[in-house]
């Protein structure tokens, strides 16, 4: 396995070897690919890091296969809006694996304006032997080219090439939140606050727009799209969150714009839990589809529901995430925290889910046994190959040792993005800056 | 059972990150709890331990002051300036929700109370962006003379801080100091004196108009209202032909009637909230000396408004904003006494519609012109 990485050429160009900590670390989206593979991170300087799983070695059995960085590219740049006199962030909104169709891997990846389609390519050989040039590349003084030869590929230190293959720009007026590709692997859609796109991964100079909610005077609007995905096998339905708590799963057969849903999910309000900040506590972070295509996972600021695409009424089940937070929402409302946008997971086989929270905590929730553990990202309580101790924060009461009492969350360490790898029980967390790998050594096995 | 896979290549940083978030609240003396900060404040416990709903009876004050706390702290959230990349749609039109929310409120407490007199002759101002913005912080002091000078000051400030432009505070004590001195044909000689010389002649109108409707208490408020919509008129009269004009806003505020007979009687006591709003004021002001305004949001001229804009305005009692901000007043609160309400926090509360509703039609990417695009970094 050593001899493995060394021998891997990686494109060191965009690493940068700080010692400090830089607002361009800061990592915005984790995405496992199809065979969970690779694993794509994405920060606020535009970069995209892409992490390959080492394969397990015969010889090693109980080492599991690691990751490594395997490419890292520079996916955004900043831009400036000379009409409105605003920059354009170049962090990366989101990544997308597209699935892959040739020995190519392919992934789109968007900061608020612009999607971008990425192919990574793998070099391992090179040809030798050419008649016209010699080794350096040199024309060869053609006196002393007595015979042909036909070149020869050998084998090389593996180079990790990645290309733009295709930039999807001004296709949205509004900053894009979400993009998902759809089953049919021709078309994908992007989601801004207003608006939905429907693109085809081959042309960039036109898409169709599938949602439109932007209401004729802009000062009668009260609701914006969060999130939005597409069905994991058909093709025609997608589903989009508000900020309303509402979702809305559409199906692009019944007309070319699906204004109109062909369902709303939406709980009903619970009156003894009123306040002020009701609505923006409803407000729906993230949405997804569980791999069966059965569910729908929803995240809100305090609670993950999971929904039944057949019943509208009201989330099958529900919750809490960090429901010690709700005495607290003024606060957070004043230091912004309230509009945190956590994203939530489901496991390989949907019967586990998980999301961030504050102090650099995430929670898993199982949904069968109903049992869920909240669990710490940092290097101080998790050494590599350390076993991962439950954490519990304390809401007064009794405190037992090793709690945290709500009082000192930090709420700059957050847990936005976790991604989930989709057959095994790998995790990949995004702290601020720091990229956490866990696994579970148990049960590696989905069972 | 987890355990941790450390991902290689790629170097740790040890640091934690600062400024997650980039949100900074500058100086605000009226929010209970200090901006910016990442721990929760002990004594905020107090204040949202517990979730109030308006029925409850003796803590309703609570509840009040609870709901002037986020009005206020909603304000500052869309006053804040953030040059560089727009900020957040989902944000922005959350907090403004809230303000719609909790003004419906104070709208629905203030429909219980009995309607004030007729309305006066003049156009309902619902609010506006010239004039109101810099009406004056209240007068330190339980009750100004009844009548003319304080009610005639409220409306000639906005010239006063037109001239003299960033002087925080002059905002907040020479309208008082003018009130003491209760000249009142003087005042209408401070204002044909605007920044903008486009704005002069509509100025000079707004003072005719004024004249003419004081000297008497009754219909000094209405003089003031007249004002105060003269003037937002002004402003936007001297810039027409900017962008495509949005319809007149939706959101609705609690506004002045403009017929209350207490609204000009004195001004309230909270220099807390002049000081606060003073500064604020100060922020909005570029925006009124160079930016693009558009006419028709401030045409509230219910026979000319489009799209029924004044049908959609329902002027709120003074009363029930009285009663908003009865807890942060220091004397005792009773029907009789004179109106409380801040012209200030009103003329806020309408620079902040105005900033959502500039920051919305910016994004709408409509036919902005090149001024209101060079300054867009004003606003929210």
């Amino acid at each position: 396995m050593g001899e493995d990485a060394d021998a891997r050429k990686i494109n060191h160009g965009f690493l940068r070897d700080h010692g400090y900590v830089t607002e361009a670390d800061v990592i915005s989206t984790v995405e496992f690919n199809h065979t969970g593979e690779l694993l794509a991170t994405g920060d606020k300087g535009g970069r995209v890091v892409v992490f390959q799983r080492e394969p397990e070695s015969k010889n090693a059995p109980h080492s599991q296969g690691e990751y490594d960085v395997y490419s890292t590219f520079q996916s955004h740049e900043p831009e400036f809006d000379y009409l409105k006199s605003l920059e354009i962030e170049e962090k990366i909104n989101k990544i997308k694996w597209l699935p892959q169709q040739n020995a190519a891997h392919s992934l789109l990846s968007t900061n608020d304006k612009t999607i971008k389609l990425w192919k990574i390519t793998e070099r391992d050989k090179r040809p030798e032997g050419y008649n016209l040039k010699d080794e350096e590349g040199k024309l060869k003084d053609l006196s002393t080219v007595t015979s042909l030869q036909v070149p020869v590929l050998k084998p090389m230190d593996l180079m990790v090439e990645v290309s733009p293959r295709r930039v999807f720009a001004n296709g949205h007026t509004y900053h894009i939140n979400s993009i998902s590709v759809n089953s049919d692997c021709e078309t994908y859609m992007s989601a801004d606050d207003l608006r939905i796109n429907l693109w085809h991964l081959a042309i960039t100079d036109r898409s169709f727009n599938i949602v439109d909610i932007k209401p004729a005077n802009m000062e009668d609007l009260t609701e914006v799209i969060t999130a939005s995905e597409f069905h994991p096998h058909h093709c025609n339905l997608f589903v989009y969150s508000s900020s309303k708590g509402s979702l809305r799963l559409c199906d692009m057969r019944a007309a070319a714009l699906c204004d109109k849903h062909s369902k709303l999910f939406e709980e009903p309000e619970d009156p003894s839990n009123r306040s002020f900040f009701s609505e923006i506590i409803s407000s729906v972070s993230d949405v997804k589809f569980s791999h069966s295509g059965r569910y729908m996972l929803t995240r809100d600021y305090l609670t993950v529901k999971v929904w039944d695409l057949n019943m509208e009424a009201r989330p099958i089940e529900t919750y809490q995430v960090h429901d010690y937070l709700r005495s607290k929402l003024c606060s957070l409302y004043e230091n912004d925290c309230i509009f945190d946008k956590f994203e939530c997971a489901w496991n390989g086989s949907d019967s586990v889910i998980m999301t961030g929270a504050y102090n650099n905590f995430f929670r898993m929730f199982d949904r069968n046994t109903k049992r869920d553990v909240t669990l710490e990202a940092s290097r101080e309580s998790s050494k590599p190959r350390a076993v991962l101790k439950p954490r519990r924060v304390c809401v007064g009461g009794k405190r037992r040792r090793d709690d945290i009492s709500v009082d000192s969350l930090d709420f700059t360490r957050k847990i936005l993005h976790t991604a989930w790898h989709p057959a095994e029980n790998i995790i990949a967390i995004a702290a601020t800056n720091n990229l956490y790998i866990f696994q579970d050594k148990v049960n590696s096995e989905m069972h | 059972m987890w355990l941790r896979l450390l991902p290689r290549g790629l170097p740790h940083f040890r640091v934690p990150c600062p400024g997650l978030h980039s949100t900074c609240y500058g100086v605000c003396l009226f929010m209970l709890g200090k901006g910016g900060k990442r721990k929760f404040d002990e004594h905020e416990d107090g204040l949202e331990g517990k979730i109030l709903s308006p029925s409850d009876g003796p803590s309703k004050v609570s509840y009040t002051l609870q709901r002037q706390t986020i009005f206020n702290i909603s304000l500052m959230k869309l006053y804040q300036q953030r040059p560089l990349s727009e900020p957040s749609l989902q944000r922005t039109v959350l907090i403004n929700n809230m303000l719609r929310r909790i003004q419906e409120e104070l709208r629905r407490e203030g429909s219980l109370r009995p309607a004030g007199p007729a309305p006066a002759a003049a156009p309902a101002p619902p609010g506006g962006l010239g004039g109101c913005r810099e009406a004056p912080p209240p007068a330190p002091g339980p009750a100004a003379p009844p009548g003319d000078p304080a009610p005639l000051e409220a409306c000639l400030t906005p010239a006063s801080l037109l001239e003299d432009d960033g002087d925080q505070d002059t905002f907040c004590t020479s309208p008082a100091a003018a009130a003491a001195a209760a000249v009142q044909p003087a005042a209408p000689a401070r204002l044909p004196s605007p920044a903008l010389p486009p704005e002069k002649d509509s100025f000079s109108s707004a003072l005719d108009e004024i004249e003419e409707l004081c000297p008497t208490p009754t219909s000094a408020q209405a003089a003031a209202s007249a004002t105060l919509a003269a003037a937002a008129a002004a402003a936007t009269d001297g810039s027409k032909g900017g962008a495509a004009p949005p319809k007149p806003d939706g959101l609705l505020l609690p506004e002045a009637r403009p017929d209350d007979p207490k609204l000009m009687d004195s001004l309230p006591g909270n220099f807390e909230v002049t000081t606060s709003t003073g500064f604020l004021t100060d922020l909005t002001l570029d925006d009124i000396l160079f930016a693009d305004i558009d006419t028709s949001m401030y045409d509230f001229d219910p026979c000319t408004s489009a799209a029924g804009a004044a049908s959609k305005v329902a002027p709120v009692s003074a009363d029930d904003l009285l009663k908003t901000l009865a807890p942060y007043s220091s004397q005792p609160v009773a029907p009789s006494q004179p109106f409380k309400m801040d012209l200030t926090e009103l003329d806020h509360i309408m620079e902040a519609n105005y900033q959502l509703s500039r920051a919305v039609r910016n994004r709408s990417n409509c036919s902005c012109s090149p001024t209101s695009s060079l300054h867009t970094c004003h606003l929210l």
